[in-house]
């Protein structure tokens, strides 16, 4: 097999589960609004700072704001703060006309009337409305805007005035730093009111994705828009003082966590393969039930033979008693033995059986079993991927050991990092086909989709378990052997399972037993 | 020198981070009498920490702020029976014995108070404790 | 850092020319702390009534706005049992050139004018909306009992 990880993945052939989507720099967003406020400039005859307040002003709906303009374009440039309100001139002022600082003459001191300094050296600064403040009060009042109340749109500081300060009069009051955030804020509100685009969730990432075919509310019963922004790792906060060395920041990056997340809901991870509706809903119950899910959480569980504690801290299944060499499942507690062999099947949850030997419990009880049965298997799955990391760092170590003990190259020991990597991505599918599995229907489909997810669960199980023997400089040629097939295997079972799924969206073919948006009604049991 | 927040203030302020609920719901606290515009008599709750002989347990304490606070540290009772070195035998808390009120400074709130008085429960030293029945009452 | 110049100025104004039906005093160990009374409108259910209030300026003032509550006890549906009063110029419509006074002066006018649809306390508010009669009654003798 070709196990050069160097290779970009050539873009052909999408499959059914992969969504086209584009990722964007926030330098690429800002290249787009440039190009919007450019169309304005040009139709309306108006300056770029004007084009963009009134881009903002209603959302950067270009076609709204075109036709609201041409109908009353005074009120829209005042609504977008842009310019002040003409007075009314048919009702004469009830209060004497108060006559702004800024027009008052050079012989009086200018008075700041926000901190109330008259120092001679103060320069009154105002927007066209002419309320004038000092500097240093503008400055304080724009950042504590930007900073404390993430606001694009600062209005002037008097009472009641809805003037804007346009873009230049901010980058001229507040130090660099500030004025960076405010063009990040800009960014977030265009991004926010582009329904095609999605600002990546990850912390102190600034990039966006954009993916169309995900962009309307119905798309999401048929796809599941699982997107990456192409970056990886945490950001440092800022890039000098993180201490680290260039070389060592590449490695973090490298090795950090995909920026993968879900362009049609708020699950910042990959939830593939159920549908943004269906997996929010299961969010929702396990938090709602939490309380009775609790003990399971817990991540010790006894010896079915010897009781003693046992706690997991390895990603696979496969569990032997330290004490009394008991060999079981960790997800059924059955034997080991048993599991391998006959069809004890672990993933799925008898409910015919079930039910028959549950004749005399009450309904309620039952359903909570039903419940535990996914929510324990959803659980674990997401339990032995955070393990992964462990994983990773016990595989790692393996690596160098191989490379030592045997006469394979780094290249060439790079079975074992795929193979971890795969694993860790075939548990999260596990995780979320135990969520969709939960609000199947019962039926021929719902069968059939556990069978698929019983081969992908027990072909992860037997790599995760391969992964944890233990590495003897004359097993390793045999090692390498099988964990390159077994993940091979494993890469295809998982493939099956996203793609058929996938396929299932697309031709209607998944019926729930509750009602979710976008789909039928369930067909009462 | 920085503004200096004024009691009732602070007492605001710590009510509205509580009633927003604090951490993963583990302690909480509130007014015993929504209506006390001095905001002086405080509940607090604890749940006991997992693997320890207090898991599951719900602890009431009653906290008093003077008229001093957040100058001096509040005044902490334990209304549910417990078996923890620095609780006397009538549930107040030994403000002595509990670093956050010995060290106490207006930086410190009645939210490190109950988070403190939880770690302690989960230390090496006290999670094995014997305890009274539970739902027992100092005042039994 | 000494007391910035703005408070210092306000508080001079404060003292030297106090707005009608209104005072306010710095506390000596703390000047950005005030004792504050408000007395209740003429022809508001609150007249006659002379409530007491305390204000604070946050270090962030003018960026941020004062802190206000009501010691006295009073029946409004925008003021909680706590004291906390729900007006806009204390939250999102402060601005900066507002001051202590134009505050004070507003919290006096919501007693003037309750606006039930905007409730801090519910109940109250629930009340105003359904008997405002009664609800002023209640009001009345609230005032009567606690703010004189």
């Amino acid at each position: 097999m070709d196990m050069d990880d160097f290779k970009v993945a050539p873009k052909t052939a999408r499959k059914a589960y992969e969504l086209e989507y584009d990722s964007l720099s926030q330098a690429a967003i800002e290249k787009l609004m440039e190009q919007d406020v450019e169309h304005i400039r040009g139709i309306f005859g108006v300056d770029a700072s004007t084009a963009s307040l009134l881009l903002r002003h209603l959302a950067w709906n270009k076609e709204r704001l075109i036709e609201q303009y041409m109908d009353h374009a005074t009120k829209m440039l005042v609504a977008a703060g842009v310019s002040i309100p003409e007075p009314e001139p048919a009702r004469p002022s009830r209060r004497p006309a108060r006559k702004p600082a800024a027009k008052s003459p050079k012989s009086e001191t200018f008075v700041c009337p926000i901190c109330f300094d008259d120092a001679p050296d103060l320069a009154p600064l105002a927007l066209d409305c002419t309320h004038a403040a000092c500097s240093g009060c503008w400055a304080a009042y724009i950042t504590s805007k930007i900073r404390d109340e993430a606001e694009h749109a600062c209005r002037c500081m008097a009472e009641g005035c809805a003037l804007v300060a346009p873009d230049a009069f901010v980058r001229a009051a507040v130090d660099p730093e500030t004025y960076v955030r405010f063009q990040g804020l800009l960014v977030r509100h265009f991004v926010a009111c582009t329904p095609a685009l999605k600002f990546c969730p990850y912390p102190a990432c600034t990039n966006t994705v954009a993916c169309p075919a995900a962009a309307s509310k119905a798309s999401l019963a048929s796809v599941v828009p699982i997107v990456s922004c192409g970056a990886r790792g945490i950001a440092a906060p800022s890039p000098s003082s993180a201490g680290m060395s260039q070389s060592q920041e590449l490695a973090r990056q490298a090795t950090g966590k995909e920026h993968k997340f879900c362009f049609g809901c708020i699950i910042d991870s990959d939830h593939r393969p159920v549908v943004c509706g269906v997996a929010l809903l299961w969010l929702k119950k396990c938090r709602d039930d939490s309380e009775t899910a609790n003990w399971i959480k817990s991540n010790t569980k006894e010896c079915g033979k010897c009781m003693s504690t046992i706690e997991k801290n390895g990603g696979c299944n496969h569990m032997t008693c330290k004490k009394c060499k008991h060999e079981f499942c960790w997800v059924c507690m059955g034997p080991w033995s048993e599991h391998g062999t006959a069809w004890y099947s672990c993933n799925r949850y008898d409910e015919k059986g079930g039910v028959d030997a549950r004749d005399s419990q009450s309904k309620s009880r039952a359903s909570l079993e039903r419940y535990l049965h996914y929510y324990n298997r959803w659980a674990n799955h997401e339990q032995s991927a955070k393990l992964a990391l462990d994983l990773f760092a016990k595989t790692e170590k393996k690596m160098e050991e191989m490379q030592v003990t045997s006469a394979l190259t780094w290249i060439e020991v790079q079975f074992m990092k795929k193979a971890v990597e795969e694993v860790d991505k075939c548990r999260m599918t596990l995780k979320w086909t135990y969520a969709m599995a939960y609000y199947l229907a019962k039926g021929n489909q719902k069968d059939l989709f556990e069978d698929n997810q019983r081969d992908l669960e027990r072909a992860v199980e037997d790599l995760s378990e391969l992964l944890e023997s233990p590495i003897e400089p004359e097993n390793i040629p045999t090692l390498r052997q099988k964990v390159t097939d077994k993940t091979v295997y494993v890469q295809k079972r998982n493939t099956i399972v996203l793609e058929d799924t996938a396929d299932g969206f697309l031709e209607g073919r998944w019926k729930w037993n509750v009602p979710v948006d976008g789909f039928d009604q369930p067909e009462n049991e | 020198m920085a503004a200096k927040v004024p009691r009732n203030f602070r007492l605001l302020e710590e009510l509205e981070k509580g009633e927003k609920g604090i951490g993963d719901g583990s302690c909480s606290y509130g007014l015993e009498d929504g209506d006390d515009i001095m905001m002086s008599n405080w509940n607090g709750t604890i749940i006991g920490p997992g693997h320890t002989v207090h898991e599951n347990r719900i602890y009431s304490l009653k906290i008093t702020c003077s008229e001093s606070y957040p100058d001096a540290p509040p005044l902490v009772q334990f209304l549910s029976r417990v078996n923890l070195p620095f609780v006397s035998a009538n549930g107040t808390v030994d403000p002595a014995r509990l670093h956050v009120l010995a060290s106490w400074t207006r930086a410190s709130s009645l939210e490190h108070v109950l988070v403190e008085i939880r770690k302690e429960m989960a230390s090496a030293a006290n999670r094995k404790l014997p305890q009274p029945p539970e739902g027992s009452l100092f005042s039994d | 850092m000494s007391l910035p110049k703005r408070i210092i100025k306000e508080t001079e104004r404060l003292v030297a020319d106090p707005a009608p039906g209104i005072t306010a005093a710095p506390h000596d160990d703390n000047l950005r702390y005030f004792d504050v009374t408000i007395q209740g409108p003429d022809g508001s259910p609150f007249q006659q009534g002379i409530f007491k209030l305390e204000l604070f300026l946050p270090e962030e003032y003018p960026m941020a706005p004062p802190k206000v509550r009501f010691l006295t006890k009073i029946y409004h549906p925008n003021i909680d049992k706590l004291g906390r009063i729900c007006l806009d110029i204390l939250k999102d419509k402060w601005s900066p050139a507002l001051q202590i006074r134009t505050v004070l002066l507003s919290v006096q006018a919501l007693l003037s004018a309750p606006n039930p649809d905007d409730p801090l306390a519910p109940d109250v508010a629930k009340h105003y909306k359904e008997d405002e009669q009664g609800a002023q009654r209640v009001s009345r003798e609230w005032t009567q009992q606690y703010a004189s």
